[in-house]
């Protein structure tokens, strides 16, 4: 149930913070009164400051939910393709499984260098737009 | 004429149509370029609109074996990324367009795609640019 209806949610997430976030990018470079607006906006739509352990237990969540994945072997610093046994085909998924997760979107650059939970946890936490 | 280097991809096309099923937008825009996206739906609109259908699959199959074998024929020369190449149809045999491997420091590219069944590989050799091609 609760899975269903989550996409439809995550969409609607991802639209106002792609508002949001580009309005501040405009802001910067612009007045400060705009800025002041639109700081206001991310954090109407977005609740800045995820705690680092809701992070950790949404990724190492995602992970679990691999079936291929051997739930004894999840940890932080366990590498995906070296401990966890996942190939890049697994690994895109996953980043977009966090995309989702936390309604934000990965730059394929930043995707690349995501290996495993720990820089997943480390990346998200940077991003004041995660949900 | 020297080779910088080789890659080889497999896959298993049941599992890619399981991901596309999972996350039908997001995994079009992240491995296709826009042009390739363009290509994907039409395909797409031939099969009668399904999205898991053989063609847009092995269509998009195809891409990311060549992709992945093209990441590691420039490694570490280079790190690739999935919108740096567009795989493109030259006298209907497959082909790369890398539009900025001058900057990337690589020459012309070869690929080579075969399939059976729900398996497809992709190769791809990569040369070292040519003093005299730029």
């Amino acid at each position: 149930m609760f899975r269903a209806i989550r996409p439809a949610s995550a969409i609607y997430r991802n639209h106002h913070n792609a508002v949001a976030s580009a309005l501040y990018r405009n802001a910067v470079v612009a007045s400060p009164a705009r800025t002041a607006f639109a700081l206001n906006m991310t954090r109407s739509y977005a609740s800045a400051g995820l705690s680092r352990e809701n992070v950790e237990k949404r990724v190492l969540d995602i992970l679990a939910g691999f079936n291929k994945v051997d739930s004894n072997k999840i940890s932080l610093q366990a590498n995906f393709n070296s401990d966890l046994g996942l190939d890049s085909l697994d690994t895109v998924e996953v980043v977009m499984a966090i995309e989702e997760e936390f309604s934000i979107e990965i730059p394929d650059k930043d995707a690349d260098e995501i290996k495993s939970a720990a820089q997943a946890v480390e990346y998200v936490s940077k991003r004041d737009d995660a949900q | 004429m020297t080779i910088l280097g080789i890659g080889i991809d497999i896959l298993h096309l049941p599992r890619l149509r399981q991901v596309l099923l999972k996350h039908p937008e997001r995994f079009l825009t992240r491995i296709l370029t826009r042009s390739e996206q363009a290509e994907f739906r039409a395909i797409q609109a031939k099969a009668g609109g399904q999205i898991d259908h053989d063609k847009p699959v092995q269509f998009l199959g195809a891409r990311w074996a060549l992709k992945e074998a093209c990441y590691k024929a420039v490694y570490p020369h280079h790190k690739l990324t999935w919108q740096d190449v567009t795989v493109i149809k030259e006298n209907g045999k497959p082909a790369l367009s890398i539009p900025e491997q001058a900057r990337f420091g690589i020459g012309k590219s070869h690929v080579s795609v075969s399939h059976d069944g729900d398996y497809l590989i992709g190769q791809v050799l990569i040369e070292s640019p040519s003093p005299s091609s730029h």
